[in-house]
Protein backbone atom coordinates (compact mmCIF):
# COMPACT_ATOMS: atom_id res chain seq x y z
CA UNK A 1 0.00 0.00 0.00
CA UNK A 2 2.96 2.35 0.91
CA UNK A 3 4.59 1.14 -2.54
CA UNK A 4 1.48 1.61 -4.17
CA UNK A 5 1.20 5.41 -2.51
CA UNK A 6 4.85 6.19 -3.63
CA UNK A 7 4.56 5.42 -6.78
CA UNK A 8 1.70 7.17 -7.51
CA UNK A 9 2.59 10.59 -5.69
CA UNK A 10 5.88 10.16 -7.94
CA UNK A 11 3.85 9.80 -11.23
CA UNK A 12 2.12 12.28 -10.33
CA UNK A 13 5.02 14.77 -9.15
CA UNK A 14 6.80 14.06 -12.88
CA UNK A 15 3.66 14.22 -15.17
CA UNK A 16 3.23 17.69 -13.40
CA UNK A 17 7.08 19.03 -14.07
CA UNK A 18 6.77 18.00 -17.41
CA UNK A 19 3.74 20.26 -17.86
CA UNK A 20 5.46 22.85 -16.19
CA UNK A 21 8.43 22.38 -18.45
CA UNK A 22 6.73 22.11 -21.96
CA UNK A 23 4.79 25.26 -20.61
CA UNK A 24 8.33 27.28 -19.80
CA UNK A 25 9.53 26.43 -23.36
CA UNK A 26 6.14 27.14 -25.35
CA UNK A 27 6.71 30.55 -23.42
CA UNK A 28 10.74 31.37 -24.31
CA UNK A 29 9.70 29.99 -27.89
CA UNK A 30 8.26 33.46 -28.52
CA UNK A 31 11.34 34.83 -27.88
CA UNK A 32 13.68 32.13 -29.95
CA UNK A 33 14.84 33.67 -33.23
CA UNK A 34 12.75 31.48 -35.35
CA UNK A 35 9.81 31.24 -33.26
CA UNK A 36 9.79 27.67 -33.85
CA UNK A 37 12.42 26.41 -31.28
CA UNK A 38 9.26 24.94 -29.52
CA UNK A 39 6.74 24.80 -32.37
CA UNK A 40 5.07 28.13 -31.48
CA UNK A 41 4.88 29.83 -35.02
CA UNK A 42 5.40 33.49 -35.94
CA UNK A 43 1.27 34.80 -36.31
CA UNK A 44 0.33 34.92 -40.36
CA UNK A 45 0.04 38.98 -39.62
CA UNK A 46 3.56 39.08 -38.48
CA UNK A 47 5.00 36.55 -41.56
CA UNK A 48 3.26 38.34 -44.26
CA UNK A 49 4.77 42.19 -42.69
CA UNK A 50 7.90 40.19 -42.55
CA UNK A 51 7.99 38.78 -45.87
CA UNK A 52 6.78 42.35 -47.35
CA UNK A 53 9.76 44.16 -45.26
CA UNK A 54 11.81 41.99 -46.39
CA UNK A 55 10.85 42.23 -50.52
CA UNK A 56 11.12 45.72 -50.16
CA UNK A 57 14.47 45.51 -48.56
CA UNK A 58 15.58 43.43 -51.19
CA UNK A 59 14.64 46.61 -53.79
CA UNK A 60 16.24 49.24 -51.76
CA UNK A 61 19.32 46.41 -51.85
CA UNK A 62 19.00 46.20 -55.81
CA UNK A 63 19.36 49.92 -56.51
CA UNK A 64 22.27 50.52 -54.01
CA UNK A 65 20.47 52.45 -51.35
CA UNK A 66 19.76 49.54 -48.82
CA UNK A 67 19.52 51.55 -44.77
CA UNK A 68 21.67 50.38 -42.13
CA UNK A 69 19.11 49.54 -39.66
CA UNK A 70 16.41 48.01 -41.90
CA UNK A 71 17.44 44.24 -41.82
CA UNK A 72 18.32 44.42 -37.96
CA UNK A 73 14.24 45.89 -37.61
CA UNK A 74 13.50 42.76 -39.27
CA UNK A 75 15.66 40.49 -37.55
CA UNK A 76 13.96 41.99 -34.33
CA UNK A 77 10.49 41.72 -35.53
CA UNK A 78 11.08 37.79 -35.81
CA UNK A 79 12.19 37.28 -32.38
CA UNK A 80 9.67 39.63 -31.22
CA UNK A 81 6.60 37.96 -32.37
CA UNK A 82 2.94 38.97 -31.81
CA UNK A 83 2.06 42.90 -32.20
CA UNK A 84 5.74 44.05 -32.02
CA UNK A 85 6.74 41.62 -34.58
CA UNK A 86 4.22 43.80 -37.28
CA UNK A 87 5.03 46.93 -35.78
CA UNK A 88 8.50 46.13 -36.32
CA UNK A 89 8.39 44.38 -39.82
CA UNK A 90 5.82 47.69 -40.92
CA UNK A 91 9.18 49.95 -39.85
CA UNK A 92 11.58 48.16 -41.22
CA UNK A 93 9.03 48.19 -44.92
CA UNK A 94 8.49 51.90 -44.41
CA UNK A 95 12.35 52.44 -44.03
CA UNK A 96 13.07 50.38 -47.23
CA UNK A 97 10.25 52.49 -49.42
CA UNK A 98 12.35 55.39 -48.09
CA UNK A 99 15.26 54.14 -49.49
CA UNK A 100 13.96 53.29 -52.86
CA UNK A 101 12.41 56.66 -53.12
CA UNK A 102 16.03 58.31 -52.20
CA UNK A 103 17.31 56.26 -55.40
CA UNK A 104 14.94 57.57 -57.43
CA UNK A 105 15.33 61.08 -55.92
CA UNK A 106 19.40 60.90 -56.34
CA UNK A 107 19.17 59.43 -59.77
CA UNK A 108 20.95 62.26 -61.12
CA UNK A 109 23.07 63.50 -57.90
CA UNK A 110 25.84 66.12 -59.04
CA UNK A 111 27.63 68.89 -57.27
CA UNK A 112 25.78 72.23 -56.91
CA UNK A 113 26.95 75.40 -57.04
CA UNK A 114 30.11 74.65 -59.00
CA UNK B 1 53.88 48.99 -101.70
CA UNK B 2 50.12 48.91 -100.74
CA UNK B 3 50.83 46.47 -98.02
CA UNK B 4 53.83 48.89 -96.62
CA UNK B 5 51.47 52.10 -96.24
CA UNK B 6 48.48 50.31 -95.03
CA UNK B 7 51.00 48.68 -91.88
CA UNK B 8 52.31 52.30 -91.48
CA UNK B 9 48.97 53.93 -90.77
CA UNK B 10 47.97 51.10 -88.47
CA UNK B 11 51.56 51.70 -86.85
CA UNK B 12 50.79 55.52 -86.68
CA UNK B 13 47.05 55.10 -85.61
CA UNK B 14 47.47 52.85 -82.64
CA UNK B 15 50.77 55.26 -81.71
CA UNK B 16 48.68 58.15 -81.31
CA UNK B 17 46.01 56.51 -79.49
CA UNK B 18 48.17 55.44 -77.40
CA UNK B 19 49.22 59.09 -76.66
CA UNK B 20 45.61 59.77 -76.61
CA UNK B 21 44.59 57.32 -74.15
CA UNK B 22 47.29 58.87 -71.51
CA UNK B 23 45.39 62.21 -72.05
CA UNK B 24 43.42 63.46 -68.96
CA UNK B 25 39.64 63.63 -70.14
CA UNK B 26 38.90 66.85 -70.72
CA UNK B 27 35.21 66.36 -69.07
CA UNK B 28 37.71 65.25 -65.93
CA UNK B 29 40.27 68.19 -65.91
CA UNK B 30 36.71 70.55 -66.15
CA UNK B 31 35.29 69.02 -62.76
CA UNK B 32 38.93 68.74 -61.01
CA UNK B 33 39.37 72.16 -61.55
CA UNK B 34 35.82 73.71 -61.04
CA UNK B 35 36.27 71.27 -57.24
CA UNK B 36 39.78 72.78 -56.47
CA UNK B 37 38.22 76.28 -57.26
CA UNK B 38 35.73 75.52 -54.67
CA UNK B 39 38.41 74.74 -51.96
CA UNK B 40 40.74 77.36 -53.35
CA UNK B 41 37.97 80.15 -53.05
CA UNK B 42 36.69 78.87 -49.55
CA UNK B 43 39.69 78.43 -47.75
CA UNK B 44 41.75 81.28 -49.83
CA UNK B 45 44.62 81.26 -47.29
CA UNK B 46 45.80 77.58 -47.33
CA UNK B 47 47.84 76.51 -50.56
CA UNK B 48 46.64 73.23 -52.71
CA UNK B 49 49.26 70.87 -50.17
CA UNK B 50 47.57 72.95 -47.17
CA UNK B 51 44.33 70.22 -47.76
CA UNK B 52 46.45 67.28 -47.19
CA UNK B 53 46.16 67.82 -43.26
CA UNK B 54 42.46 67.29 -43.58
CA UNK B 55 40.66 69.09 -40.53
CA UNK B 56 44.08 70.69 -39.07
CA UNK B 57 44.17 72.43 -41.68
CA UNK B 58 41.10 74.28 -41.09
CA UNK B 59 41.22 74.44 -37.29
CA UNK B 60 44.14 75.86 -35.13
CA UNK B 61 43.28 74.10 -31.71
CA UNK B 62 43.47 70.56 -33.67
CA UNK B 63 46.72 71.64 -35.76
CA UNK B 64 48.19 71.77 -31.87
CA UNK B 65 46.72 68.61 -31.37
CA UNK B 66 47.71 66.70 -34.31
CA UNK B 67 51.42 68.08 -34.62
CA UNK B 68 52.07 67.13 -30.61
CA UNK B 69 50.82 63.48 -32.34
CA UNK B 70 52.97 63.34 -35.24
CA UNK B 71 56.00 64.45 -32.69
CA UNK B 72 56.17 60.97 -31.86
CA UNK B 73 53.73 58.94 -33.99
CA UNK B 74 52.51 55.48 -32.17
CA UNK B 75 51.76 54.10 -35.35
CA UNK B 76 55.59 54.14 -36.41
CA UNK B 77 56.57 50.14 -35.32
CA UNK B 78 53.16 48.83 -37.52
CA UNK B 79 54.70 51.23 -40.57
CA UNK B 80 57.76 49.28 -40.06
CA UNK B 81 56.22 45.51 -39.35
CA UNK B 82 55.00 46.82 -42.92
CA UNK B 83 57.78 47.46 -44.52
CA UNK B 84 59.25 44.02 -43.46
CA UNK B 85 56.54 42.14 -44.34
CA UNK B 86 56.44 44.06 -48.20
CA UNK B 87 60.24 42.91 -48.26
CA UNK B 88 59.49 39.13 -47.04
CA UNK B 89 59.44 37.25 -50.12
CA UNK B 90 57.19 34.35 -50.86
CA UNK B 91 57.33 30.53 -50.47
CA UNK B 92 58.24 30.92 -54.38
CA UNK B 93 61.35 33.44 -53.82
CA UNK B 94 59.40 36.34 -55.38
CA UNK B 95 58.59 39.61 -53.24
CA UNK B 96 55.55 42.28 -53.75
CA UNK B 97 57.71 44.40 -55.43
CA UNK B 98 57.71 41.81 -58.73
CA UNK B 99 54.17 42.31 -59.13
CA UNK B 100 54.43 46.27 -59.50
CA UNK B 101 56.05 48.27 -62.17
CA UNK B 102 58.51 51.04 -61.18
CA UNK B 103 59.95 51.47 -57.61
CA UNK B 104 58.35 51.26 -54.67
CA UNK B 105 58.43 54.51 -54.04
CA UNK B 106 56.16 55.53 -56.57
CA UNK B 107 53.90 52.61 -56.29
CA UNK B 108 51.25 54.51 -54.42
CA UNK B 109 51.09 57.04 -56.49
CA UNK B 110 50.58 54.59 -59.64
CA UNK B 111 46.77 53.98 -58.17
CA UNK B 112 44.07 53.79 -57.98
CA UNK B 113 43.88 53.03 -61.93
CA UNK B 114 41.80 52.20 -64.81
CA UNK B 115 42.31 48.28 -65.68
CA UNK B 116 41.57 48.74 -69.61
CA UNK B 117 41.63 45.06 -70.27
CA UNK B 118 39.03 43.79 -67.54
CA UNK B 119 37.21 47.44 -68.08
CA UNK B 120 37.93 48.27 -64.20
CA UNK B 121 39.32 50.08 -61.64
CA UNK B 122 42.29 48.88 -59.84
CA UNK B 123 43.03 49.65 -56.22
CA UNK B 124 46.63 49.53 -54.49
CA UNK B 125 44.86 47.48 -51.71
CA UNK B 126 43.19 44.61 -54.14
CA UNK B 127 46.43 44.57 -55.95
CA UNK B 128 48.46 43.67 -52.74
CA UNK B 129 46.27 40.82 -52.38
CA UNK B 130 46.10 39.47 -56.08
CA UNK B 131 50.02 39.47 -56.03
CA UNK B 132 49.55 37.65 -52.72
CA UNK B 133 47.14 35.01 -54.68
CA UNK B 134 49.20 35.01 -57.75
CA UNK B 135 52.15 33.59 -56.01
CA UNK B 136 50.03 31.57 -54.01
CA UNK B 137 49.84 32.69 -50.86
CA UNK B 138 46.54 33.48 -49.05
CA UNK B 139 44.23 36.36 -49.04
CA UNK B 140 43.99 38.26 -46.34
CA UNK B 141 41.89 40.55 -45.29
CA UNK B 142 41.02 44.04 -46.21
CA UNK B 143 40.95 47.34 -44.66
CA UNK B 144 43.11 46.59 -42.01
CA UNK B 145 45.74 44.72 -40.38
CA UNK B 146 48.64 43.75 -42.16
CA UNK B 147 47.22 45.04 -46.06
CA UNK B 148 47.15 48.37 -44.02
CA UNK B 149 50.43 48.04 -42.64
CA UNK B 150 52.14 47.71 -46.22
CA UNK B 151 50.20 49.88 -47.71
CA UNK B 152 50.79 52.30 -45.18
CA UNK B 153 54.48 51.86 -45.24
CA UNK B 154 54.31 52.48 -49.25
CA UNK B 155 52.27 55.81 -48.86
CA UNK B 156 55.05 56.99 -46.06
CA UNK B 157 57.88 55.95 -48.57
CA UNK B 158 55.59 57.87 -51.23
CA UNK B 159 55.81 61.32 -49.45
CA UNK B 160 56.57 64.02 -51.80
CA UNK B 161 55.25 62.06 -54.53
CA UNK B 162 52.47 64.15 -56.74
CA UNK B 163 48.92 62.29 -57.70
CA UNK B 164 48.13 62.20 -61.52
CA UNK B 165 45.29 59.91 -61.67
CA UNK B 166 44.35 59.60 -65.11
CA UNK B 167 40.62 58.73 -66.77
CA UNK B 168 41.75 58.26 -70.25
CA UNK B 169 40.19 60.81 -72.55
CA UNK B 170 38.04 58.91 -75.01
CA UNK B 171 37.60 55.68 -73.31
CA UNK B 172 33.92 55.41 -72.88
CA UNK B 173 34.10 52.84 -69.93
CA UNK B 174 36.73 54.50 -67.70
CA UNK B 175 34.47 57.80 -67.86
CA UNK B 176 31.38 55.82 -66.89
CA UNK B 177 33.18 54.46 -63.88
CA UNK B 178 34.39 57.69 -63.12
CA UNK B 179 30.81 59.11 -62.91
CA UNK B 180 29.61 56.25 -61.03
CA UNK B 181 31.85 57.32 -58.30
CA UNK B 182 31.28 61.19 -58.64
CA UNK B 183 27.21 60.31 -58.64
CA UNK B 184 28.09 58.20 -55.33
CA UNK B 185 30.15 61.24 -54.04
CA UNK B 186 27.11 63.24 -54.43
CA UNK B 187 24.03 61.03 -53.80
CA UNK B 188 22.35 61.40 -50.05
CA UNK B 189 22.03 58.38 -48.70
CA UNK B 190 21.15 56.61 -45.32
CA UNK B 191 18.52 57.40 -42.54
CA UNK B 192 19.79 60.89 -42.03
CA UNK B 193 19.89 62.00 -45.94
CA UNK B 194 23.45 62.97 -46.02
CA UNK B 195 25.70 62.53 -49.14
CA UNK B 196 29.63 62.36 -49.06
CA UNK B 197 29.70 66.37 -50.25
CA UNK B 198 27.26 67.74 -48.02
CA UNK B 199 29.88 66.97 -45.16
CA UNK B 200 32.75 67.37 -46.87
CA UNK B 201 31.80 70.45 -49.62
CA UNK B 202 29.12 72.04 -48.05
CA UNK B 203 30.36 72.01 -44.61
CA UNK B 204 33.37 71.67 -44.98
CA UNK B 205 35.85 73.67 -42.26
CA UNK B 206 32.44 73.79 -39.81
CA UNK B 207 31.56 71.90 -36.26
CA UNK B 208 29.97 68.45 -36.36
CA UNK B 209 29.32 68.12 -32.21
CA UNK B 210 33.18 67.93 -30.95
CA UNK B 211 34.93 67.39 -34.74
CA UNK B 212 35.66 69.44 -37.53
CA UNK B 213 34.70 68.45 -41.00
CA UNK B 214 37.67 67.76 -43.48
CA UNK B 215 37.53 69.20 -46.56
CA UNK B 216 37.26 66.41 -49.34
CA UNK B 217 40.15 67.71 -51.13
CA UNK B 218 43.57 65.98 -49.86
CA UNK B 219 41.31 63.19 -48.25
CA UNK B 220 43.29 60.53 -49.88
CA UNK B 221 47.34 62.01 -49.41
CA UNK B 222 47.31 60.38 -46.69
CA UNK B 223 45.68 56.81 -46.31
CA UNK B 224 45.94 54.73 -44.98
CA UNK B 225 45.77 56.33 -41.41
CA UNK B 226 46.20 56.00 -37.76
CA UNK B 227 43.20 56.91 -36.07
CA UNK B 228 42.38 57.31 -32.30
CA UNK B 229 39.06 56.11 -32.79
CA UNK B 230 40.14 52.67 -34.35
CA UNK B 231 42.79 52.20 -31.61
CA UNK B 232 40.48 52.21 -28.83
CA UNK B 233 38.24 49.75 -30.80
CA UNK B 234 39.25 45.93 -31.41
CA UNK B 235 42.47 46.74 -33.96
CA UNK B 236 45.57 48.08 -34.46
CA UNK B 237 44.33 51.67 -35.44
CA UNK B 238 45.08 51.31 -39.12
CA UNK B 239 42.22 51.24 -41.81
CA UNK B 240 42.61 52.15 -45.32
CA UNK B 241 40.12 55.05 -47.61
CA UNK B 242 37.57 52.08 -48.06
CA UNK B 243 37.46 50.65 -44.52
CA UNK B 244 36.82 54.89 -43.91
CA UNK B 245 34.18 55.03 -46.45
CA UNK B 246 32.13 52.01 -45.07
CA UNK B 247 32.18 53.99 -41.56
CA UNK B 248 30.96 57.18 -43.29
CA UNK B 249 28.61 55.12 -44.98
CA UNK B 250 27.26 53.82 -41.32
CA UNK B 251 27.25 57.43 -40.23
CA UNK B 252 24.71 58.33 -42.24
CA UNK B 253 22.74 54.83 -41.41
CA UNK B 254 23.05 53.08 -45.32
CA UNK B 255 24.48 50.26 -45.30
CA UNK B 256 27.91 50.04 -46.17
CA UNK B 257 29.07 48.09 -49.15
CA UNK B 258 31.52 45.26 -49.02
CA UNK B 259 35.36 46.76 -50.55
CA UNK B 260 36.97 46.19 -53.29
CA UNK B 261 33.86 45.83 -54.96
CA UNK B 262 32.69 48.31 -58.01
CA UNK B 263 30.86 51.08 -55.70
CA UNK B 264 33.83 52.09 -53.48
CA UNK B 265 36.34 51.14 -56.23
CA UNK B 266 34.64 53.95 -58.48
CA UNK B 267 34.50 56.19 -55.78
CA UNK B 268 38.36 55.94 -54.63
CA UNK B 269 38.42 56.49 -58.44
CA UNK B 270 36.99 60.16 -58.52
CA UNK B 271 37.90 61.26 -55.07
CA UNK B 272 41.54 60.57 -56.04
CA UNK B 273 41.09 62.16 -59.54
CA UNK B 274 39.98 65.58 -57.47
CA UNK B 275 43.38 65.71 -55.30
CA UNK B 276 45.27 65.38 -58.51
CA UNK B 277 48.47 67.81 -58.34
CA UNK B 278 48.79 67.65 -54.88
CA UNK B 279 51.78 65.25 -52.84
CA UNK B 280 51.27 62.30 -50.50
CA UNK B 281 51.81 63.57 -47.12
CA UNK B 282 52.70 60.44 -45.83
CA UNK B 283 50.59 58.00 -43.25
CA UNK B 284 49.58 60.15 -40.95
CA UNK B 285 47.72 60.62 -37.31
CA UNK B 286 43.81 61.04 -37.58
CA UNK B 287 40.97 61.32 -34.38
Amino acid sequence: MRKLLLITLTAFALSVQVDLVAADHAHNGKNSPSGKASGVELSVECKSAISAASAENRRAKKVGFEWRDTKKFIKQAKKAGGKKCVKLANKAKAQALNAQQQAKDQANAGPVGF
Amino acid sequence: MKKIITTMAVVALLSSTTVFSAQQSSVVQADIDAFQGHFKKKFSHLSLNDFSKGPYAVSEDKMGQFEAVMEMPPFEDHIEKGEKLWKTAFKNGKTYSSCFSGGDETIRTQFPRWNTAESKVDTLEQSIVDCRVKNGEKKISTGKGKLAWMSAYLTTIAEGQTINVIVPEGDVKALAAYKDGKKFFYAKRGQLNLSCANCHIDFAGQRIRGDTLSPALGHITHFPVWRGKWAKKKGDGFGTIQRRYGGCNKQVRAKPFKRHKKEYDNLEYFHTVMSNGMEISGTEYRQ
